[in-house]
This record gives C-alpha cells, structure tokens and sequence, in this order.
C-alpha cells in the first residue's frame, strides 16, 4: 500500500517522530521510493537554483545598517602605559603645588613683620629706619646704624 | 563616552591637591576682627638672632638664608653681592628678661622680651635690641613686631664688609 503523499513529504523534510519515521521506512513501497528520490532531486535543484540567484544579487546589509546608525566620533584609544603616566604626573603635580605653597605659607619664612620702632638711640651720625619690601609684597623694617670708627665712640 | 576617563582622574588628583590649600592658607591669615591694644601676660619668647656677613668680594649667597633672600638681595644691600651666615643664636627670653649673643667685632648683643603688645587682632611682641661695646652702648632700640615677624638690623663695620642682624621672634606661651 502507498504512503500518503503528505506523510512522504513530512518524512522527506525529516519533520515526523523517529520512531515513526523508522516504522513507515520498512513500509515503503518502489513507488514511494522513487517519490523520495523525484523529492530529493527537485529540493536540489531548487537549492542551487535560489543559491546561484543569491550569488548574483549581493546584498550588503552592513553598509545599509551603518548609513542608519547616528554619527559618532571614534573613541579615544590611549595605551595603558600612558594612562599610567598622566595619572601619575597629575598626582605629582597636585601634590607638589600643596607643597610649594605649603612651604611658601609655612611659618620659616618671613612673614609680614608690622613693625613699630618705639624708641632709637644710637651713638655717633645716627641711624635710618627704611621698610625693605620682599617678593610678597611684606616689609621688613630694617634698622641702618652708621657705624663710627673707634676711637670715636662714645656710650649713650 | 563624552569625556575621558584620564581627564576625569587628571581633574579630581588636581581638585584633591587644592582642596588642601585653603586650609594651609587660612593657617597663616591672621583673625579679621580689629581689637584694641591688650594687656597680656608676659609669657616667654623665642627668637631667632641670625648674624649675617655681607660683602662686595663674590657672589655666594648662604642656603642658610633662604628665608631672607629677598630682603637681602633687595634695594638696601644693592652694594653687597656675598652673604654668609657667621651663626645663628637661638633664644628663649622669657618676659621682662634678657638674654645676650655674641656679635662679632667683640661686640655684644642683648635682646630683651618685654611682653606681649597684642593689638588689631594680631599676637605683637615688645622687645629692646641693644648692641654693646663692653660698657659702651652703642645702639638701643625699642620696638614691637607681629609674632613671627622679622626685624634688621645692619650697618656695623666687620671684615671688609658689614654685619646684619636678622632677628625672628615667636610667642613661645
């Protein structure tokens, strides 16, 4: 007895359970064999057929999607070594600016003085009283004794 | 990625680094507020007595006096160009006291705290400066600097050149 043809067909296309695929094979007939084989035959022509039309026609899908895609500037790429470096030359410089104005603030260096001479006595021609200014902008009050030679010293 | 992950780092090290400015600055702003002349205690002071060498012959400044640098390279010392640091004295006076240094050229210095002087907000120290002569005076100065501040003194003839005096003072208590 013939298969049904759509049986035939879903057991060309590999579609029916396995068991039941191995029981109709034992039960087909030369008839339905040689429906297998014009099946095979006419898949593969078919197949050749749609892949030399395919090879004709190539479709490029990725310059089509990138012309969809928004414009966007490539990503920096930078090297890990010089990652390192510029991190490592911000730190250095951070920290050296806190120290230099640390070590320009600190209590070492002169700092404004405010000075208010009181009295001044001095033996011989006298003596200039001068503010000397510094790169800060602070003076200094500087107290000049015109020195006198020995023997012309006397006490106050 | 709108912005680098190095500029990120780069600016948060340098932000880090400034924030520890301020409060270093403010450490050394003196208080804002004006307050009349106050009536402190003695206390005691420590001064710093730097005896510097100047001359004309050389070039050579004293690493030693970085602090002084630009009152020494300024206007005043125009005609010396070498500087040396003969010694440097530190004393502790306490208040109403004095304490003496040497000065070369057998000279002798005495530095006398004569208490706190504190006025518009600020800590100012009162001291007399004398240079002697053994008995003989040959200056006397009274004067009152900020804590901290700095006073000079020059003008004495010694070795081909003359002696400064940089005299630092602090509010030791």
């Amino acid at each position: 007895m013939a298969v049904a043809d759509n049986k035939l067909i879903r057991l060309f296309d590999n579609e029916l359970p396995v068991d039941e695929a191995d029981a109709l094979r034992l039960e087909l007939s030369e008839e339905d064999n040689a429906k297998l084989a014009a099946l095979a035959e006419l898949s593969s022509s078919v197949r050749d057929a749609i892949e030399s039309e395919a090879a004709m026609h190539e479709v490029d899908l990725w310059s089509t999607l990138q012309r969809q895609l928004p414009q966007q500037a490539p990503a920096k790429v930078v090297p890990l070594r010089r990652k390192v470096l510029v991190r490592t030359t911000a730190a250095i410089s951070a920290f050296a600016v806190a120290a230099s104005l640390f070590f320009a603030l600190r209590t070492g260096t002169v700092r404004d003085s405010g000075c208010d001479v009181e009295e001044l006595e001095v033996v011989g021609s006298g003596a200039t009283v001068m503010k000397v200014a510094d790169d800060r902008g602070n003076d200094t009050t500087l107290i000049w004794f015109d020195h006198q030679e020995e023997d012309e010293w006397e006490s106050l | 990625m709108g912005k680098s992950v190095i500029g990120q780092w780069t600016w948060r090290l340098l932000f880090a680094g400034l924030l520890v400015l301020p409060k270093v600055a403010v450490a050394q702003i003196d208080p804002p507020k004006a307050v009349p002349v106050e009536a402190k205690p003695a206390s005691k002071a420590t001064c710093s007595v730097r005896v510097i060498h100047a001359t004309a012959n050389g070039n050579e400044f004293d690493a030693r006096l970085e602090p002084l640098r630009p009152q020494l390279k300024g206007q005043a010392f125009q005609s010396f160009s070498r500087f040396s640091l003969i010694k440097q004295h530190e004393l502790s006076i306490a208040g109403g006291a004095s304490q003496n240094f040497e000065v070369p050229g057998e000279h002798q210095g005495v530095l006398s705290y004569e208490g706190r002087a504190d006025s518009g907000g600020k800590q100012r120290l009162r001291l007399r400066l004398e240079i002697q002569d053994g008995a003989a005076k040959l200056l006397s100065t009274k004067f009152v600097i900020n804590d901290g501040g700095t006073v000079m003194q020059a003008g004495m003839k010694y070795d081909k050149g003359v002696l400064v005096l940089g005299i630092t003072c602090r509010i030791a208590s």
